[in-house]
């Protein structure tokens, strides 16, 4: 019988390579994910703290934007808000908000962990510790935000949006560490480059999500 | 009809292996593993070719919703990303002899793999919905927003990275048969990508029953 099982898993398996795919496909990403974010902290102390709350904001925050449209699955709420002028618009910036808030929030629970389970000192608490993790929330909130409009109804959705959102993020995911090295107050951030690329990622991308969002519900 | 012009690709590719082995100087420093450059190279500019007709084409669908702009975004993207793997795979047969290892993070290779990643995951979501209306759309947004990073990949990249570092030295110093021999894989790649490009545009017109 455990062979006759085996067998079957077998079967049932290769026939949906997409989903096989897919999980390969994003271990990939995890891996690069975390070389772009470890990468600039190897041999300095004072970044690995940074590195570990954005990873794990990263990875709580994939969890949170998956379940974004989950209520307007049900009873064809979506569908009544489509025939409201305007109200699908409204919900993306409504989710994108909301998104951005719980997400930011993993990002201090996070902190207060990390400090906590690495006995990292608390002095890194400022805001030029948090101000570029936020504005890399609200990139990757606005991507994510987008991406879970198109994949709500789908039943692999929890293993397609990190496939398709993390490659459109990695710019992001970099400029964000990138920002640590710099030290100095928000004023020295804004004078570098990745500060301001990160502000121009989520300029375009909030705007880009806006546009095309209700075209994604009307279909 | 399609047979002929990928003969004529065929005959032009083994014309420009010839130019490379037979034609082209051994590089001084690098050896016998320098002549990987041309098909490197060659490669990167199909891959630019075909994903920027996959993109405009994708933009073209959102518009118009005509199913031809779909098939030549499929087309575009599927040989953009076939080139692309070449340059990912031709770069570190390159790298590990020249610089010691399989993948340095380097700038142009590092965005080519950025460049990759956005346009797999691009066939990822397109396998993966079942209404076919919605895989083309959802596709092509993924594409249009894929193309919006391309800029800011290669910005963060090269800020990263600094500038790539310049394997054959000086420009001026390349000799000029090794410049014609690149000129020439150049062409003969772009001409077997824009070939592939439109056979696969044609394969996927007839699959939608045009």
């Amino acid at each position: 019988m455990m062979w006759r099982l085996f067998r079957t898993s077998v079967t049932v398996q290769t026939r949906e390579r997409l989903g096989l795919i897919g999980v390969f496909f994003f271990s990939l990403l995890t891996i690069v994910l975390f070389n772009l974010v470890l990468s600039a902290s190897v041999g300095r102390e004072e970044l690995s703290m940074a590195a570990i709350v954005w990873i794990s904001t990263l990875l709580g925050g994939t969890l949170q934007i998956n379940r974004t449209f989950d209520s307007e699955r049900t009873n064809a709420v979506l569908d009544g808000f489509r025939l409201v002028p305007g109200a699908v618009t409204r919900l993306y910036l409504i989710k994108f908000f909301f998104n951005v808030v719980i997400t930011t929030l993993v990002m201090v629970f996070s902190t207060a962990a990390a400090i906590i389970f690495f006995n990292a000192s608390s002095d890194i608490v400022s805001p030029t510790f948090f101000v570029p993790m936020v504005l890399g929330v609200v990139g990757y909130c606005a991507v994510g935000t987008t991406f879970s409009g198109m994949v709500v109804a789908h039943h692999k959705k929890d293993m397609l949006l990190p496939a398709i959102s993390y490659p459109i993020v990695l710019p992001i995911v970099l400029a964000v560490i990138q920002c640590y090295p710099t030290g100095g107050d928000i004023r020295d951030l804004l004078s570098g480059v990745w500060l301001p690329l990160v502000i121009v990622f989520d300029l375009v991308y909030v705007a880009a999500g806006f546009m095309v969002f209700e075209t994604l519900v009307e279909e | 009809m399609s047979n002929k012009w990928l003969l004529a690709c065929v005959l032009l590719l083994i014309a420009n292996m010839g130019l490379i082995f037979g034609y082209a100087p051994i590089e001084e420093h690098q050896g016998m593993v320098q002549k990987i450059f041309y098909f490197h190279v060659a490669s990167a500019m199909t891959m630019y070719l075909g994903f920027g007709i996959g993109t405009i084409a994708s933009l073209m669908y959102v518009i118009k919703r005509r199913l031809k702009y779909d098939a030549l975004a499929v087309a575009g993207i599927e040989i953009g990303v076939l080139f692309c793997t070449i340059v990912l795979i031709t770069g570190p047969i390159w790298a590990k002899p020249i610089w010691g290892a399989w993948w340095t993070w380097d700038p142009r290779l590092t965005t080519t793999f950025f460049l990759w990643v956005i346009f797999v995951a691009y066939f990822l979501l397109r396998k993966a919905m079942v209404d076919p209306a919605k895989s083309r759309l959802y596709s092509a947004i993924l594409a249009i927003f894929g193309s919006l990073d391309i800029p800011i990949v290669i910005l963060a990249v090269k800020l990263w990275r600094g500038m790539h570092p310049a394997v054959l030295g000086n420009k001026d110093s390349m000799p000029m048969e090794m410049r014609i021999t690149l000129i020439c894989a150049m062409v003969s790649m772009l001409i077997t990508g824009s070939v592939l490009i439109r056979l696969r545009y044609l394969a996927e017109r007839r699959r939608h029953g045009r």
